[in-house]
């Protein structure tokens, strides 16, 4: 397993323009944005003066909420197409691939994918929270708040469940993208199935309320208890105020009915069977699959 | 390990598509091949031979049949794939954005058997060790062919499967391919299984030939055997029409420029030329051929049926 996970990381490394332009680009996008705003803030007094500044335990979560929009998630989405889909394009399955590894090296490209994706983001992340605090040390401000032992405790649990939840959040997308990159055979599909799904996820929960309202169907809105925003939302709730997420709630008030409490184990396992029932399907459809490319 | 048998395909069928749109790309077919020879696999474009190709490398599943490696059934030992064979299919593919040196690391090291020595070797016998570190995105067909056969080699296979190896290379570098092969068998004591559409290397290098059509193998045997026998007497003469009145009721006779092309036994040719004399026919020319595997190639795929087998 170790040789072949090398591999991949030297295939997916070695991509450097596919790397560079779809993942480095966050880190190397933040270094750009604070070298940029940095030299303009010490040459000009005016953008001194004006310098935003967020505090530290915003600046470092800063990049993991951006990349959990439709825009940020297009890049991760295009490396994922690209880390499946390419081994069809390139014709390169037919040399590394018998029924007997499929499943290792499936395996292999999503541990090596969400590293990589770890990496890229701390290291933004890291820079965001750094550049902020050169942007402080520029204007001459302090950069709040001040670190006493309670806020970096609560920091670092905000920065455990953001980071958690949003790397959970951008891999079963990556598994749905890689799941359409298979089936499809193209980088372009599995980039837009991507993409799609990114989209419609957060949009389900509205349109089964919708759906319950049209046809008076009160039991239909537990569907949308099985969605993926809706269960990171709910663990988020449970963390943060220790309460489920009230969209549930709200939902079920629309018809007088009240609403079922999802504890945090119940979105967890939830969270749990996307992902496995993303990256089973996808092992399941690659062993049946033909290689004929 | 080990049977006598390298290749051994029992029945083996493959469909694609579901009902109205199914192909059936390989129908039926009872194939083996014996260890320490070079078999050809000939069939023109769509026969079947890549489909059948990607069956035995277990690219692709048979809708029906099996595969027999040195004995073991293919489904049930996968491990003898990567033990014991080394394959090249359908044109030689790698990574544009890495060197061929780097392809052929994390392939080994994909497959299991990473040796930087082997690759060392194994780049220099495929004559590409100037062009190992500059990225594969700049070889040419012929480059990336022996870069191929290098990936075929790296597990030191018993048996090496090629499709089309010599696609792509110069005539310097078929020849050098042939002779490559051919060293592969006679000194190394490996099985070579390739499928060609070059007959005529196919006819220089091969010990044994099957040829497939339309799915099925309509013809198998020796080169040697298949060849012998069947002769074309080119002869040049005059008056024509007084030979085709001799000869046209006993042979099946074709004009071509100034003479006709007659498809003999070889121990008829006596016989025909004293025909001739003794029917006044002045003869400037008498050309034998024996039939060329090409000839014999598009005459088995003209007929479209099997005739059976010749050992």
């Amino acid at each position: 397993m170790l040789n072949i996970l090398h591999a991949e990381w030297q295939k997916m490394v070695g991509n450097r323009w596919t790397i560079g332009l779809l993942l480095w680009v966050f880190p190397v996008g933040a270094l750009a944005f604070v070298v940029g705003m940095s030299l303009m803030a010490l040459l000009s007094p005016t953008a001194r003066d004006n310098l935003y500044i967020i505090p530290w335990t915003e600046a470092f979560l800063v990049p993991w909420r951006f990349v959990n929009n439709p825009f940020g998630l297009m890049f991760l989405l295009g490396f994922t197409a690209v880390t499946f889909a390419g081994e069809y394009q390139w014709g390169t399955w037919k040399n590394i691939v018998t029924r007997q590894q499929r499943t290792l090296l499936i395996m292999a490209k999503f541990t090596n994918l969400g590293a990589l994706i770890l990496i890229a983001f701390i290291l933004t992340s890291l820079i965001f929270g750094g550049g902020f605090g050169i942007f402080s040390l520029i204007a001459d401000v302090p950069y709040e708040p001040a670190a006493t032992g309670e806020i970096v405790q609560e920091f670092l649990r905000d920065y455990a469940l953001e980071t958690a939840l949003a790397f959970i959040s951008i891999i079963i997308t990556a598994v749905y993208a890689a799941l359409a990159a298979i089936v499809m055979q193209s980088i372009l599909g599995g980039t837009l199935v991507g993409i799609g799904f990114s989209l419609i996820d957060p949009l389900i929960f509205g349109m089964i309320w919708w759906w319950a309202n049209l046809f008076n169907t009160v039991s239909v809105l537990h569907l949308g208890r099985i969605s993926l925003f809706y269960n990171i939302e709910n663990i988020k709730s449970w963390i943060r105020d220790d309460q489920a997420v009230a969209t549930l709630e709200s939902a079920f008030q629309t018809f007088n009915k009240a609403a079922p409490i999802d504890s945090i184990g119940f979105s967890m396992l939830a969270l749990a069977v996307w992902l496995l029932g993303g990256v089973g399907l996808v092992l399941y459809l690659f062993q049946r699959q033909d290689i004929t490319t | 390990m080990k049977s006598n048998i390298a290749i051994q395909l029992k029945n083996l069928s493959k469909t694609f598509g579901r009902r109205e749109e199914q192909v059936r790309a390989v129908r039926g077919v009872n194939l083996e091949v014996t260890a320490g020879q070079v078999f050809g696999f000939l069939g023109p474009n769509g026969a079947g031979k890549s489909t059948s190709i990607r069956m035995i490398m277990d690219l692709i599943r048979p809708s029906q049949g099996e595969v027999y490696i040195y004995g073991h059934l293919v489904r049930q030992n996968r491990a003898i794939l990567y033990q014991h064979v080394g394959g090249l299919v359908e044109g030689a593919a790698f990574y544009p954005f890495l060197t061929g040196r780097r392809n052929l690391e994390l392939i080994a090291r994909t497959r299991g058997f990473y040796d930087a020595k082997r690759i060392e070797m194994l780049l220099k016998q495929v004559n590409m060790i100037e062009q190992a570190d500059r990225e594969v995105k700049g070889y040419s067909t012929g480059m990336k062919q022996r870069l191929g056969l290098a990936v075929a080699l790296l597990n030191d296979p018993d048996l090496l499967i090629l499709d089309e190896p010599a696609n792509g290379l110069d005539p310097a570098g078929i020849q050098e391919m042939r002779h490559f092969i051919r060293d592969l068998v006679d000194v190394h004591g490996k099985t070579v299984f390739l499928s060609s559409h070059q007959l005529n290397e196919v006819e220089q290098i091969c010990d044994r030939v099957a040829i497939i059509n339309k799915g099925q193998i309509i013809r198998e045997g020796q080169v040697a055997d298949l060849l012998t026998g069947q002769h074309y007497l080119h002869i040049e003469a005059k008056p024509l029409e007084k030979v085709t009145a001799v000869l046209g009721d006993q042979f099946p006779i074709t004009r071509k420029n100034k003479g006709v092309t007659i498809a003999v036994a070889h121990e008829d040719i006596p016989h025909i030329v004293r025909r001739l004399v003794e029917n006044d026919v002045s003869i400037f020319q008498v050309c034998s051929q024996r039939q060329s595997l090409e000839a014999f190639f598009l005459e088995a795929i003209e007929d479209g049926t099997e005739k059976g087998t010749n050992a």
